[in-house]
């Protein structure tokens, strides 16, 4: 819970997060160490400079720093874990459904747990998905369309291979669709992170919610024009939050497009933890104020009912949580202090989080 | 001259500021900037009359694409210039470094040299048009804003023609011929000016008495639409920052000394 500055209490949920393990041992190839590393340069790019970690805390951290950044040190009141599989290039997968569920476990009651399914594996594939659902439960999945898996670089949302894992989802209860949408990374050739395949996905099912994450950056346009027309369409914020730090006239300008064309009821706050932590994101956000000629040009504002929603309660929503019942739920304090005695037996070694000599100016 | 100078057995040396000069207006298509200015050239190499350009992109996985795409328009600018026997290009620190360099050496198409990756459709030149179109398009959203703040209104700007548009690029100011009044617009002068040219590139704008703002298909603007209009327009420069802000500070994160100019947009605009 974040308590802002005037003490009012803001139900928060990071609708997205990893836990993942790019350690050296578990890199599988050259591509492996790529991948890690370039997540790194797009933490150090844009965290404050007291916010960034060393490569080898960032290459895998333990459940209980998780945690604490979460719960202790964060505001965060539920976390949603989306996994990436990349096993091509990690030995056990980067953060699978499998890996994921370890802190899942640890914290039963502070992660909403999401699986994944890849539309290339056929049978195999919904035996998966199913497997998943057996196992945990799970309410939504993230979906990663340019993932290689052998000579293929990517498959799409609107594929008739796809359409049969949604009609499965439909069947199992699987209601949210993460779908990773972000800068231009990976793709061989024609872009795998386009958005226009969205659309006829999202008008074919009507009854699964698409939540588009990165808001489909740097295809913002695209995105808007088809969140517009589908109302079962939502946008994730990750990556475009950050910018809340190192161009915060950037950032007005983004978050008034999105609420000039989709509203306030259909973007999702998330960090991408280990990519950026809560704690500075939902200070900030807090905080923002859009320019005067934006909101006039706009006609928007980003008031403190605006971004309760952002924070948690568009997610609550989607995941079928009662805010307000999951507080009084939510042994607050005990969970912070288990954390907290977790965090401090096992990892003390990662308090010492002093930024590393990371040369950030130009 | 290089071929006498072949022919009489000695030539003359090519230095690194020809090779610079060359390649100066060798953009980076997404982010719409010239690769010598983003620092993306890691060095040049010159034996004799052999060059060879190494270059470098802001991450591991920036889409090979793009890289194939400046890598040939690198080489292409090296072969054009007088006295260079053989042209090379290397790209440095990317997941496709080989087939990239190895394919546009060897005068590859980009989707032979990544056969069985590439779909043979693949059109370079197509994502090059796609690329000028943003760029024309951010450029004119700019130049709409600024007469926006000048006090212009829809009408005033809907009626102006290519002619009103008078630009000094070195002094970077722009002067517009309204129909009540002249707007003189200081650092105005290379936006407008880059706007013009990517503008004769899609082969718009060709007539004096042209409207001044065109879509990037050439069609007006509606009377009564500009806001709609400049609502379109703003996203696509929002997505052109993106990148560039984003691969500007990847790069400047990856190679923590690089040269790389400060190539942000924003501050011009808004």
């Amino acid at each position: 819970m974040y308590r802002t500055p005037d003490g009012k209490e803001v139900f928060v949920i990071d609708g997205h997060c990893h836990f993942w393990d790019a350690s050296p041992a578990n890199q599988r190839n050259k591509y492996g160490r790529g991948w890690i590393d370039c997540f790194y340069d797009y933490h150090r790019n844009l965290s404050p400079a007291e916010y960034v970690w060393p490569l080898d805390k960032y290459e895998k951290y333990s459940a209980e720093t998780m945690a604490y950044d979460f719960f202790v040190k964060g505001y965060v009141d539920m976390a949603i874990l989306q996994p990436t599989y990349l096993k091509e290039f990690y030995i056990n997968g980067f953060n699978t459904t499998e890996q994921d569920s370890v802190i899942k476990n640890m914290f039963q009651d502070r992660f909403i747990l999401n699986g994944a399914f890849d539309p290339r594996e056929g049978e195999q594939g919904l035996d998966y998905l199913r497997s998943l659902k057996d196992r945990y439960d799970i309410k939504g999945v993230k979906l990663y369309t340019a993932e290689w898996r052998g000579s293929s670089k990517g498959w799409k949302l609107d594929d008739p291979e796809t359409y049969r894992f949604y009609e499965e989802c439909l069947k199992l209860g699987i209601t949210n669709i993460h779908v990773h949408k972000g800068p231009t990374i990976f793709p061989l050739t024609r872009d795998a992170f386009d958005v226009s395949d969205v659309d006829d996905a999202a008008t074919e099912f009507p009854d699964l919610n698409f939540i588009i994450e990165h808001v489909g950056l740097p295809r913002l346009d695209d995105f808007c024009w088809i969140a517009t027309q589908e109302k079962n369409v939502y946008g994730g914020l990750p990556v475009a939050l950050p910018f809340i730090h190192s161009r915060p006239r950037y950032f007005a300008e983004i978050m008034a497009n999105l609420l000039y064309w989709i509203g306030p009821d259909r973007i999702l706050f998330g960090s991408d933890y280990a990519l950026w932590e809560p704690k500075w994101l939902i200070e900030k956000f807090w905080a923002f104020q859009f320019p005067e000629d934006i909101k006039a040009e706009f006609g928007v504002d980003l008031t403190e009912e605006t971004k309760r929603k952002i924070l948690g309660l568009n997610a609550a929503r989607l995941y079928g949580i009662d805010p307000n019942q999951k507080l009084s739920a939510l042994p607050a304090e005990e969970l912070r202090q288990k954390a907290d005695e977790r965090y401090l037996a096992t990892a003390k070694e990662a308090e010492n989080m002093a930024p590393t000599s990371v040369d950030m100016k130009a | 001259m290089s071929s006498q100078n072949r022919a009489a057995g000695h030539s003359v040396p090519i230095t690194e500021a020809q090779v610079y000069e060359a390649i100066a207006d060798v953009l980076d298509p997404e982010l719409d900037e010239p690769l010598v200015k983003l620092g993306f050239i890691d060095r040049v190499e010159i034996e004799e009359q052999d060059v060879t350009v190494i270059f470098k992109l802001p991450t591991f996985w920036c889409a090979p694409n793009f890289a194939y795409l400046m890598a040939s328009d690198l080489r292409s600018r090296l072969r054009a210039l007088p006295g260079v026997r053989s042209a090379h290009v290397v790209l440095l620190d990317h997941c496709a470094e080989q087939e990239v360099t190895e394919g546009v050496n060897n005068d590859q198409p980009f989707a032979e040299a990544f056969a069985g990756e590439a779909p043979l459709d693949e059109d370079l030149e197509e994502l090059r048009l796609t690329f000028l179109r943003k760029g024309f398009l951010m450029r004119q959203d700019t130049l709409l804003r600024r007469l926006l703040r000048a006090g212009l209104d829809e009408e005033a700007i809907l009626a102006l023609r290519r002619r009103d548009l008078v630009v000094d690029e070195g002094a970077d100011v722009a002067l517009v011929h309204a129909p009540e009044r002249v707007v003189y617009l200081e650092r105005a002068g290379r936006n407008a000016a880059v706007y013009l040219r990517k503008a004769e590139r899609l082969g718009l704008l060709q007539a004096e008495d042209a409207p001044l703002i065109v879509d990037d298909k050439g069609l007006a603007v509606p009377a009564g639409r500009l806001r709609d209009y400049l609502r379109r327009s703003r996203a696509v420069r929002l997505n052109i920052i993106f990148n560039t802000s984003m691969c500007t500070g990847l790069f400047r994160t990856r190679y923590a000394n690089a040269g790389v100019d400060e190539a942000y947009r924003e501050g011009e605009v808004v």
